[in-house]
């Protein structure tokens, strides 16, 4: 469980990070949304022991993560920046590693660069940048990691690496109960892979749900009402949130918020002539979420 | 499963990776100490079994220097090294990905800089092992050649497997307390640049403060002793204390003290270290007080330079020169803070407030000199136990009644500042030289700076108006015992030879027991009994280096006689006498032979007659004289016009007359009268160095004045004459003394020819025309 605190971080004068709480749990990935500059990457880099808070607490079950070797041990972490260790190549990099990191594993560093196809002779400097995040995410794995903190990861990953990381990252939750944090701005990916997902907006929190909960609890459905009756005003009377609603012809698209079975009572007792409900992207529900003024403003991509 | 690393003070595992990354470093360094030093010793190995001095002298002067520390290309090493390795193994604080890759590995942030400077220390060290062994290796007897010593017992073998250690241990502390620094500014700068200048700045930034603040204090304090400031400065470094005027090898006390000081910044860097924040990666310097620090020192650099280049150019406007410190240190600091800042708007409510700060601070300290430095200036210290004044350009008579040897031994050595160095201990003499000091301190407008490139045993230059200016040093030490007491205070000064000769205090000082004491000092310790035969030269054999004319006292004569007169004309010598034969030669010296047994016995007699008196390391030295091959002593007298019992002892006995030669080398004068004051010089006129006798008479004829040509006038002349100093300033003597003449002697080259060597005053009663 990694747990953070209040968490408030100033630099230069400029408030960064205010108040900022959440909490990641054991075997869970947790996705953290927000646009350029809301502070995902401080958040990580505080959450990697890098940065010092300047108040509230970090702690990795229980132990504080600043200064303290021993949980940064069991800390995978892969940065935006990949201009490290440039002049290092794969065998280096997993010599220098391996006497660092006390869990160590050649076998997986061996299996990934396999599977990613890398050269092991290659200076860092000299792959593309998709080639450094896959040899970063090589070396990460090998760490054995109880804790995985990931800024922007698939930027530059092609659709077979990025399976090959996500199946690698869901196995060591469900085996290891490895923690993982995301950091994107990519509903898309986020959806297929986080549990429970934080929106974070000029250094706050402002949502934070399951996945499953906002999946849920928002629904869109496609309705036709007898007698042309107008739905908004009907399934408002009927106890039921609207999102938003647009008319297609005598068809209405209507975004709902509440209890997908209360809801289909609901609607089913207004003898609708067209009833449907359709899936919705996490993307779509961000939308419409900021359009009902909930707080979130333009955050999508 | 706890980590490999974490427990440990240092990682192994950082350490393995930095000397496996940065090796080259070592290679590198190596190559530079081979080439520039190893190599030069091997070529150099069978140096010393050369006939050729120049080529023996040379190879010993190179281990010599590289020995004592003082090999530029070494130092050049000793800082670069170190500066670059810490450059390598923290160069992860200066990009934004290495910083993240680094801090989230697990590791505590002391063992990272613990283990990155033990990286670099043993990059450093490497080379250094390497060139220490090579260089035990290759030791052999060093020495200068014979003719480089005035006494062969000086030699000493300069290339000794202690040598080599004591030089080892000496760069050892030397590259600590350099990476102490470098390491430092890698946890202050945020920017490779940044890190690479603030390393080699922090490592002067002592000395270069130091430095500075002497100069002001050279420029504002009147008397103020900058030789020794600098001397302070060299060696508030241990990479410049080689280069200290007073340096003799390498110091324990002060390799202590490099190491102390060495392990409390890297102690500093450790705190600064773990306190760092990474966010702050990329500005030029990540502390605000080290970013303020930096401007403040550019701020005194600017202020200094542009503020003394107005006070030069500009000096009789105090307004003009406050403006030049103003405008430099503002200018310098804008600049510096556009640097640390990497940014052009630096001009806030902040940065104005921190300025004016600095600027008050500074003009407070300025307002401190011109005013005198706390009474620095004013002050003579009360109750020393003891006094050493060293003066030069005093009149001959001072230092020929002394330095005996200083006419015939044209070593170097021989005109040790020793020489114009006399001890005052007793009360009267202490009580002389206060009046003295009160005397320069009153005439503070009629004296200069002295010039510290200065040697004390040569002629000082002149004042801007002409004086003949004579540089005083006075030490005042705490106990009576001036030679083993360090001074407490000291003074130094340019002061106009007419006010010492003429204001009393020097008079005073003249016969004071400890001055009289050395006018004799030799004299005394001669012993006729020990004396293997003399020798007399007139002052032509002197200045023509006849040194194999000269005539030889004949065996059996009494020299006790000789030796009799000498000490009753050095003790009947008054003040007048003295100051008489300024700037003028002797009319002859007398040389003494004996052997060096004797000399030592003499000293040992010498040390427990006078245990209570003045006797100086400079007056056993002096009895010594100058050591020849054959182990001889040559002990030089020389005699001076008013030595009348010793003139007519040469005369009555040997038939001897120096006084009939002294002088008679001048063929001609021209005596200039003074035309309002000013004198016209033929010299000034014409450009030329040599005349012919036509040239000087049409020139006498034109002008008006005397010249003369009979060769007994000449001399007369010539023995009349005197310095102006005698007669009081240039500006007095222009205006109040109508009866003094301007004399310019020419003498007769081998061709024919005239050229003027020797000018001096002359009253118009004692001109023979």
């Amino acid at each position: 469980m990694i747990t953070v605190s209040n968490l408030y971080k100033s630099i230069d004068g400029h408030e960064i990070l205010k108040d900022l709480s959440f909490n990641i749990g054991t075997g869970s990935i947790y996705g953290l949304i927000g646009r350029n500059g809301s502070g995902k990457t401080t958040v990580i880099k505080h959450l990697a022991g890098i940065y010092k808070p300047d108040s509230g607490d970090i702690s990795y079950d229980g132990a504080q993560v600043w200064k303290n070797p021993s949980i940064k041990d069991k800390i995978g972490y892969i940065p935006d920046d990949l201009n490290s260790m440039l002049s290092y190549n794969m065998l280096n990099a997993a010599r220098y590693l391996k006497g660092i990191y006390s869990d160590w594993d050649s076998g997986i560093l061996k299996n990934l660069c396999e599977a990613f196809n890398l050269n092991m002779n290659l200076k860092f400097k000299d792959f593309s940048k998709g080639k450094r995040k896959q040899a970063a995410f090589a070396l990460m794995f090998s760490m054995r990691p109880k804790y995985i903190l990931l800024d922007e990861p698939i930027d530059g990953l092609d659709p077979i690496v990025r399976k090959i990381v996500w199946k690698v990252i869901k196995r060591a939750v469900s085996e290891f109960g490895t923690s993982v944090l995301v950091s994107s701005h990519n509903l898309r990916e986020i959806e297929n892979i986080c549990d429970t997902v934080g929106i974070i907006e000029e250094g706050r929190m402002v949502m934070e749900q399951k996945l499953d909960n906002i999946k849920n609890n928002v629904h869109k459905v496609q309705l036709v009402l007898p007698e042309k009756a107008d739905p908004k005003i009907k399934l408002t009377e009927a106890g039921i949130e609207i999102l938003k609603a647009e008319n297609d012809g005598s068809v209405s698209r209507i975004v709902i918020r509440g209890d997908k079975n209360e809801m289909k009572k609901k609607i089913e007792a207004l003898d609708p002539v067209v009833f449907d409900v359709l899936p919705m992207t996490l993307e779509e529900i961000f939308i419409v979420e900021q359009e009902a003024d909930h707080g979130v403003k333009d955050i999508l991509v | 499963m706890v980590s490999k690393t974490f427990s440990f003070k240092l990682s192994g595992s950082l350490i393995k990776e930095d000397l496996r990354r940065f090796w080259t470093l070592s290679v590198f360094s190596l190559i530079g100490y081979f080439l520039s030093g190893v190599f030069i010793v091997l070529v150099q190995y069978n140096a010393s079994k050369s006939t050729d001095s120049w080529t023996v002298d040379n190879a010993a002067s190179f281990i010599d220097s590289l020995l004592s520390g003082s090999y530029p290309i070494f130092t050049i090493l000793t800082v670069v090294t170190p500066v670059i390795a810490a450059a390598f193994t923290f160069g992860y604080l200066y990009t934004n990905g290495e910083v993240l890759l680094k801090y989230s590995q697990p590791f505590t942030r002391t063992v990272m800089i613990n283990s990155h400077a033990l990286s670099a220390l043993l990059l450093c060290f490497m080379p250094l092992v390497v060139t220490a062994s090579l260089l035990l290796i290759l030791v052999h007897p060093v020495y200068y050649s014979e003719s480089y010593y005035s006494a062969p017992s000086q030699m000493t073998d300069l290339y000794t497997s202690s040598r080599v250690l004591r030089w080892f241990l000496a760069q050892t502390v030397c590259m600590l307390f350099v990476l102490s620094i470098s390491v430092f500014s890698s946890v202050v700068t945020g920017m490779r640049v940044h890190q690479i200048a603030a390393a080699i700045g922090f490592n002067m930034i002592v000395p270069a403060t130091a430095a500075i603040f002497i100069l002001y204090e050279e420029a504002y304090l009147f008397g103020f002793d900058a030789q020794d400031g600098f001397n302070f400065v060299l060696s508030s470094s241990p990479v410049l204390y080689p280069y200290c005027s007073d340096h003799t090898g390498s110091s324990v006390p002060a390799n202590l003290i490099y190491l102390a000081v060495g392990a409390a910044i890297f102690a500093l860097s450790v705190f600064l270290y773990n306190i760092r924040k990474l966010e702050r990666t990329g500005r030029g310097v990540v502390f605000d007080a080290a970013e303020w620090i930096i401007v403040f020192v550019f701020g005194l650099i600017g202020m200094t330079v542009v503020g003394l280049t107005f006070k030069g150019v500009f000096g009789t406007s105090p307004l003009i020169t406050v403006i030049g410190y103003a405008v430099g240190a503002l200018a310098a600091m804008a600049v510096c803070l556009m640097a640390v800042k990497k940014q052009l708007n630096i001009f806030n409510k902040h940065t104005l407030c921190i300025s004016s700060v600095f600027m008050v601070f500074m003009f407070a300290f300025l307002g401190i000199m011109l005013s005198g430095g706390l009474g620095f200036t004013s002050r003579i210290p009360s109750n020393p136990g003891s006094v050493t004044v060293r003066m030069s350009n005093l009149p001959p008579a001072l230092s020929d009644s002394r330095n005996y040897i200083s006419y015939f031994d044209t070593d170097s050595s021989a005109y040790s500042s020793e020489l114009d160095t006399i001890n005052f201990t007793k009360k009267d003499g202490i009580n002389a030289v206060e009046a003295f000091h009160s005397m320069i301190i009153e005439n503070e407008d009629k004296c200069g700076i002295p010039d510290q490139s200065y040697n004390f045993a040569y002629p000082a230059d002149k004042s801007n108006n002409g004086e003949d200016m004579v540089s005083v040093e006075i030490e005042y030490h705490r106990s009576a015992d001036a030679e083993n007491s360090p001074a407490t205070e000291v003074r130094t000064y340019s002061v106009p030879q007419y006010l010492i000769l003429n204001g009393g205090q020097f008079k005073q000082m003249f016969n004071s027991h400890s001055y009289r004491y050395l006018l004799d000092d030799t004299i005394k310790k001669l012993s006729a009994s020990d004396i293997t035969h003399a020798k007399v030269f007139n002052s032509d054999d002197v200045l023509n280096y006849n040194f194999d004319n000269g005539f030889d006292i004949p065996e059996g004569t009494k020299l006790s006689g000789l030796i009799s007169a000498l000490r009753e004309d050095a003790e009947n010598i008054s003040y007048d006498e003295y100051v008489s034969t300024v700037n003028k030669d002797a009319p002859g010296i007398i040389s003494f032979y004996q052997e060096s047994s004797s000399v030592a016995s003499d000293q040992n007699a010498s040390k427990s007659v006078k245990s209570d008196d003045v006797l100086t390391e400079s007056s056993i030295s002096g009895l010594a004289g100058t050591e020849l091959s054959d182990g001889t002593i040559e002990i030089n007298i020389v005699v001076q016009p008013y030595c009348t019992e010793t003139l007519k002892w040469l005369s009555d006995n040997l038939g001897i007359d120096l006084m009939s030669s002294y002088g008679s080398y001048y063929d001609a004068v021209l005596i200039h009268k003074k035309d309002g004051g000013s004198v016209e010089r033929y010299t000034d006129d014409i450009n030329s160095e040599e005349v012919t006798i036509d040239d000087l008479m049409n020139y006498a004829s034109e002008k008006g004045i005397d010249f003369v040509t009979d060769q007994s006038s000449v001399q007369h002349d010539f023995q009349k004459s005197v310095s102006h100093s005698v007669f009081g300033s240039l500006a007095d003597l222009s205006t109040e003394k109508d009866d003094v003449y301007y004399a310019e002697f020419f003498t007769t080259n081998e061709d024919g020819s005239l050229y003027n060597a020797y000018n001096a005053y002359i009253k118009g009663s004692d001109i023979q025309r």
